[in-house]
């Protein structure tokens, strides 16, 4: 069992809670590939190019080792699906581990980013992240032309909107604090 | 007259029918081999009629694809999904989707090594997997002559996509993208949910192995399928019809059934350990041919062959590792995981291993683990009025449903005793040293 990849989800998980929104699998997934986007080394799970966007299966076997310990616990949520909370557990996992307060500092930032997004947007920025980074598509036309082959349902403005959202992530991740 | 149509009984679905193409693959090299591969590995060693084989699943997974793609396509979709997948649905297209995915079906486990699961991972080399041999022969061996010669002629590649599950395969290549069109498809045959393949193993398993917690209503949950946006993520998926949620949750529960009291029966467990261990000292190298046409040639009679001939002979090589298989003398349970432990003690199952192992050596003790997974309990639900919820949120059961994980240890015949009685020693003290009270009440 791996404490450190557990604390590092739990403290998306604190985070994503703190800022309201959503804190659903999509937000917990889509928030940890984004900031492996823009800091590789910081995040170590392996993503691949899944059904909706950039997703990694070894996030979703730590979710449910965390939840089968009681270190994170899922509610349904009104609108449509389920949110994550830190569990009774949630401590334990914390003392087996040390996440830096620069790391700290990063992981809220995406949090502020992702926490008002809704699940589909998420798949689009993150999709036109990937796209960027393991692609290497950076301009923002290929980069739209190609998010539209992998998601032909996405209109044309959405792709252009996701990828703004990329870039303005991508540039603002660096700051003190996201500007609104 | 030549025929055009052919059929075989089978024991779920009364006849399987084929056409003159489909034929041909059924008698090719690489489907008949999986006459001799059991479905279940040794589970025949716990459950004795469990002796079906990968032939007649890989029959009734292409008659339950075939069922699924008739009932989401028979008639117009809803508007939302129409826009998206119409392009697809032409007559001249869906008959050759409806091929694709017979064919796909038909060849998915064709990559199986002997004994099916049991020893995969260990045996093939790093990045290889069944379904990677599978996508192989399909593009390589007799079957692509076939395919390409058949009229209209059908693209390897587009069996390949629905046959290789897109899981497993985007593991193998995190860059490989699928269209959500062949996605659809590949969900079809290979879903975690309502995949044929799934859907298949649980009914046909249950059926043979005399166990009827596996059973459900197969007919009803097939017309209950649609094909919906998924509300999360705004893709084409799979989902149910509200009337039809029954027949899923029959179906979840006969998959939490069937896995927590077959697949994971710790005996079933440690026999597959022992294969793995004697496989991986029969092999040249310790490993299995990744080359399809070497693999050929391979079955679980050559390795039955094998075993037979190392359990006999005293002074073999491999006698120790045979015996453990063909006179039972496989290594016995001496701890299983349950939730409550883990709850209290997250570490305990690592705890006990290694205390044990450093108690009586390595060589001694077995152990196996399958971390815990729920993915298939949450899709897409139909409502009555036209919109749509989770399943989860729809049906109590299906959200009741536990997460299915196991953790087992092991120990040899010789050492069983005293190390059942050591390691129940151990385990009150972890528990006790989490929770001082009891220790206490206890003194």
């Amino acid at each position: 069992m791996n404490f450190q990849n557990h604390a590092l989800i739990l403290a998306m998980i604190e985070q994503l809670n703190r800022w309201g929104g959503s804190s659903g699998k999509t937000h917990v997934q889509k928030g940890l590939f984004l900031l492996q986007a823009v800091r590789p080394r910081s995040i170590p799970f392996l993503y691949v190019l899944y059904k909706h966007g950039p997703y990694s299966f070894e996030v979703e076997h730590e979710l449910e080792e965390m939840k089968s310990y009681g270190a994170i616990t899922s509610r349904p949520v009104l609108d449509y699906g389920f949110a994550f909370a830190p569990g009774l557990m949630a401590k334990f996992a914390h003392e087996r581990s040390r996440i830096s307060d620069f790391q700290m500092r990063k992981i809220e930032k995406v949090c502020q980013f992702i926490s008002q997004k809704s699940a589909a947007e998420l798949e689009r920025i993150s999709t036109a992240a990937w796209i960027d980074r393991r692609e290497g598509i950076k301009r923002k036309g290929p980069n739209v032309a190609r998010l539209i082959v992998l998601k032909p349902h996405v209109p044309p403005d959405l792709a252009e909107k996701a990828y703004d959202q990329w870039e303005f992530f991508r540039r603002h991740i660096r700051n003190r604090r996201l500007p609104s | 007259m030549v025929k055009l149509r052919h059929e075989v009984r089978d024991c779920l679905y009364g006849f399987i029918e084929f056409d003159n193409l489909e034929k041909q693959l059924i008698d090719s090299a690489p489907v008949q081999r999986l006459r001799h591969i059991h479905q279940l590995g040794m589970c025949y060693q716990v459950y004795p009629s469990a002796t079906h084989k990968r032939f007649e699943h890989s029959l009734g997974v292409m008659e339950v694809a075939t069922r699924i793609f008739d009932s989401l396509f028979r008639d117009r979709q809803r508007p939302s999904v129409e826009e998206r997948i119409a392009a697809e649905l032409t007559d001249e297209k869906k008959q050759y989707w409806r091929r694709v995915v017979r064919i796909g079906a038909l060849l998915h486990d064709i990559g199986h090594l002997p004994f099916s699961h049991a020893a995969e991972e260990a045996l093939l080399p790093k990045g290889w997997s069944h379904e990677r041999l599978t996508a192989e022969m399909i593009r390589h061996s007799t079957i692509s002559r076939i395919v390409h010669d058949s009229r209209p002629p059908v693209d390897t590649e587009d069996i390949v996509a629905v046959a290789w599950d897109f899981k497993k395969r985007s593991i193998f290549d995190p860059t490989f993208a699928l269209d959500p069109w062949r996605t659809l498809l590949n969900e079809l045959i290979c879903g975690n949910t309502f995949g044929a393949d799934r859907i298949d193993y649980l009914l046909r398993d249950s059926r043979h192995l005399g166990v009827a917690y596996g059973n459900f209503d197969p007919y009803r949950l097939i017309s209950g399928l649609r094909v919906l946006i998924d509300q999360t993520n705004d893709e084409v998926a799979i989902g149910m019809d509200i009337g039809a949620i029954h027949a899923a949750e029959a179906l979840l529960l006969a998959r939490y059934f069937m896995y927590t009291q077959v697949y994971f029966h710790d005996v079933r467990r440690v026999y597959d350990l022992h294969l793995k261990e004697f496989l991986q000292h029969w092999f040249p190298g310790g490993q299995f041919p990744s080359n399809w046409e070497e693999m050929l040639r391979y079955t679980d009679n050559e390795v039955l062959a094998a075993l037979h001939e190392s359990a006999q002979k005293a002074d073999h090589g491999l006698h120790e590792f045979a015996d453990r298989l063909m006179s039972r003398g496989h290594f016995r349970t001496i701890y299983e995981l349950v939730p409550p432990h883990k709850q209290k003690c997250p570490t305990i199952f690592e705890d006990l291993r290694k205390f044990v192992e450093d108690q009586f050596g390595s060589d001694r003790i077995r152990s196996d683990y399958y971390v815990p997974k729920s993915e298939a309990n949450d899709f897409p639900v139909l409502l009555e009025d036209g919109g749509q919820e989770s399943s989860q949120k729809v049906s109590g059961v299906i959200a009741q449903i536990p997460s299915i994980e196991f953790g087992l240890i092991f120990a040899a015949p010789s050492v069983r005793d005293k190390a059942k009685k050591v390691i129940d020693q151990k385990i009150r003290a972890i528990l006790d040293s989490i929770n001082p009270a009891a220790e206490e009440s206890r003194r």
